[in-house]
């Protein structure tokens, strides 16, 4: 009965060891609040030149240092092939139309805006798109490539990547959104809101929380309603985020922002 | 038997350990929660919100007098008036009145940018009565954000149509409205030599305008008091009569009008304390200007400041603790802040030229004020302590500022030599920010406006 107990107790042990090694992977990490200000509009024009510079960088020291998604190029390029052959080389109609290429064809087509309203040809057109386009990726491996891919990087490529990616949704939302009507008069500073968004992987923005302060405040003030609705127009009118780094997941699936109508 | 007991524990320990860990793995790659991405947005654009408002529906007894085009239209004009909104063209909607009655597409409106929808219906009641429901949309939320209907006689759809669009406005922007206001003014016609001054009073956006004064005498700064049914002025009356020119008090319900008590000197400057009970004016007497308070239910009155100094143009702070004033105690002509008793004068203008009629923001984070100085007149906004001063409108002479409630927009009259030599005095509105100035057509040349609180009746 002893041994039972002792052999018990001690495969509990190596349970709780075994996980205690395994959590500290598992703590989260530290992650600074990255504020992007823009100080004026040539500034910023500079900066994101600048910054699809590092992007740049960074995918192509991912790409060396990581192996490739397993998400399927989309097929894209070989269409603008074929448009920049048509453009610069306008060939006169081919007279054997059975050697026609259909990428081709496709693209003279489109070209002819009569041909383009015939519906039929339309349906027929999205259904051979929705053929071609690329497999949903599966989040669960995507998540454990970037894992993968995650440890390979240094904290500091962390970091820049970050960086990155928060000037990128930055732009993004910032484009879209507007403060509500009858601003300047607010000289209290303190007007915050918070929101938490779920993404996609392809950038779609699934869900939109509002922080349980802000939605406090907007229940008890009418002045700062129209501010938590103005955050979320903003969410809503953007929908989709674009040009995120897919193999970077993990560092957008989840967004905190911030809203600061008035810069104290 | 007992071996293979023990190897059978033995194999469902390593398997419960191996399970284990390979849970707390899986865990950690599928379920663990993922730290945020957190960016701070600091500033958004400033742009006027792009609103629809699609004409009405309306019973077809109704159809004649055209309510289902104006009562949207005069809602438009207000809220594109204030500057903050700007009206969607109605030929770009793509979903017409009959189609909004239950719930907008709002995927179409989305199409054109519309930010906020209004919708809404205009029926009859049995009492001959028209009963108007509308609807606030907000187009990208995809929800309600609130309904209302109200119910008058067919005359008064302007008003309809003014309380509606406050509450549009309040709604949207999270401040108080001011379009079912009105503004006291005082009507100027005739040569400069035998100039014709009479008290007039008209809707904000100009309409139902009615003189209230035949213009037999002269009348100036007219004020409105806090519960809209009167009017308190400076008149000369009674002058005629060997009365001395006087504050008076016209009560808008009846027509009537009184002097305000028998002073020793000329009373002038009149302002209602933000509750009504108290008038605090000027009195002029022995070659000194002083501010004196009146209770205007027992008439007594109590001197405020003292000294050989004019003391004039008092206002109160909303929450009526403190008054405005302007004196030239210290030479120049300045703004001061004292407490409602009068004591702990301060100065809280420091700048060059001469400040004068200063008036508390209904909000109470500003005083705007006129000031002359490079021989031009201003209209100026500073906060109650004295910082962050401003111009906002300027001109030849430009004077008399007035707030609407909300504290967002003012009302000043402008007068502007003419090419003939003559003056032309006009009232304008601008808002705080100093954009979006515009005319108040008047239908003559207009002075002293005053506005109104909020409609209460």
């Amino acid at each position: 009965m002893k041994k039972a107990f002792y052999s018990s107790l001690f495969i509990h042990g190596l349970i709780f060891v075994l996980i205690s090694v395994t959590l500290p992977e598992i703590k989260t990490k530290e992650i600074n609040y990255i504020s992007v200000e823009i100080v004026n509009e040539e500034v910023k024009e500079v900066k994101e030149v600048k910054e699809v510079k590092e992007v740049k960088e960074v995918k192509k020291n991912t790409a060396i240092k990581t192996a490739p998604p397993k998400q399927k190029p989309i097929i894209i390029p070989k269409k603008d092939k074929a448009i920049k052959k048509i453009n610069i080389k306008p060939k006169p109609p081919i007279k054997k139309p059975k050697i026609i290429k259909p990428e081709e064809k496709i693209v003279k087509k489109i070209d002819k805006p009569k041909t383009i309203n015939d519906d039929a040809f339309f349906d027929d057109m999205l259904k051979n798109l929705a053929k071609n386009q690329p497999k949903p990726i599966k989040p669960v491996k995507e998540i454990k490539n970037k894992i993968n891919n995650k440890s390979k990087k240094t904290q500091a490529e962390i970091r820049k990547s970050q960086k990155s990616i928060a000037n990128n949704i930055y732009k993004q939302i910032k484009a879209n959104y507007t403060l509500p009507p009858a601003p300047d008069l607010k000289v209290i500073n303190d007007i915050t809101v918070q929101l938490r968004i779920y993404v996609r992987p392809d950038g779609t923005i699934i869900k939109t929380i509002i922080d349980k302060s802000s939605l406090k405040k907007a229940q008890n003030d009418p002045t700062y309603l129209p501010y938590v609705e103005a955050a979320q127009r903003a969410i809503k009118k953007l929908g989709k985020f674009e040009k995120l780094p897919q193999e970077e997941y993990n560092l957008w699936k989840i967004v905190d922002i911030r809203f600061t109508p008035y810069e104290t | 038997m007992y071996n293979f007991k023990r190897q059978f524990i033995k194999l469902i320990f390593i398997a419960y350990v191996f399970f284990s860990c390979f849970f707390m793995s899986y865990y950690k790659v599928v379920f663990a929660q993922e730290e945020p991405l957190r960016i701070d947005i600091m500033g958004g654009k400033i742009q006027a919100m792009p609103i629809a408002i699609s004409y009405f529906t309306i019973e077809d007894d109704l159809k004649e007098l055209k309510l289902h085009n104006n009562i949207p239209n005069l809602i438009a004009d207000n809220l594109v008036n204030s500057g903050l909104f700007k009206l969607l063209n109605r030929d770009a909607y793509m979903q017409n009145p009959e189609q909004l009655i239950s719930s907008p597409k709002f995927r179409d409106w989305r199409i054109i940018d519309a930010q906020a929808l209004i919708t809404g219906n205009i029926s009859k009641r049995a009492d001959n009565k028209i009963n108007v429901s509308i609807k606030l949309w907000d187009v990208y939320g995809e929800k309600r954000l609130f309904g209302i209907s109200l119910s008058s006689k067919i005359k008064s759809w302007r008003r309809i149509s003014h309380i509606i669009s406050d509450k549009i406005y309040e709604r949207l922007t999270g401040e108080e409205g001011y379009f079912d206001t009105r503004i006291v003014y005082v009507s100027e016609s005739g040569s400069q030599k035998n100039r014709k001054k009479r008290l007039a009073i008209m809707d904000q956006d100009g309409a139902n305008h009615q003189y209230l004064t035949d213009g037999n005498s002269l009348v100036l700064t007219p004020r409105f008091s806090p519960n809209q049914q009167q009017i308190t002025f400076f008149s000369y009356r009674g002058i005629n009569r060997g009365l001395k020119p006087s504050v008076y008090l016209y009560n808008l319900k009846t027509g009537k009008m009184k002097i305000l008590g028998e002073f020793p000197g000329m009373s002038f400057a009149p302002r209602f304390s933000p509750n009504g009970s108290n008038l605090v004016m000027s009195l002029s007497q022995n070659g000194s200007t002083n501010i004196h308070i009146m209770n205007l239910k027992d008439k007594q009155t109590k001197q405020l400041t003292k000294g050989i100094a004019i003391d004039t143009s008092p206002s109160f702070s909303p929450d009526g603790k403190n008054i405005v004033f302007n004196s030239d105690r210290s030479g120049g002509q300045h703004l001061y802040i004292m407490k409602e008793n009068g004591k702990n004068p301060k100065r809280i203008s420091f700048g060059r030229g001469s400040y004068a009629t200063p008036v508390w923001s209904p909000r109470g984070d500003y005083i705007a004020f006129t000031k002359f100085t490079r021989g031009r007149f201003f209209i100026g906004l500073m906060h109650p302590d004295g910082s962050a001063e401003r111009l906002i409108a300027e001109g030849y002479l430009t004077e008399g500022p007035t707030w609407a409630p909300g504290g967002r927009v003012l009302s000043f009259f402008r007068q502007t030599p003419q090419k003939d030599g003559s003056m032309r005095t006009r009232l304008f509105v601008i808002d705080i920010t100093g954009n979006r100035e515009r005319e108040l057509i008047t239908p003559e040349d207009a002075s002293d406006p005053s506005w109104s609180p909020k409609n209460i009746n």
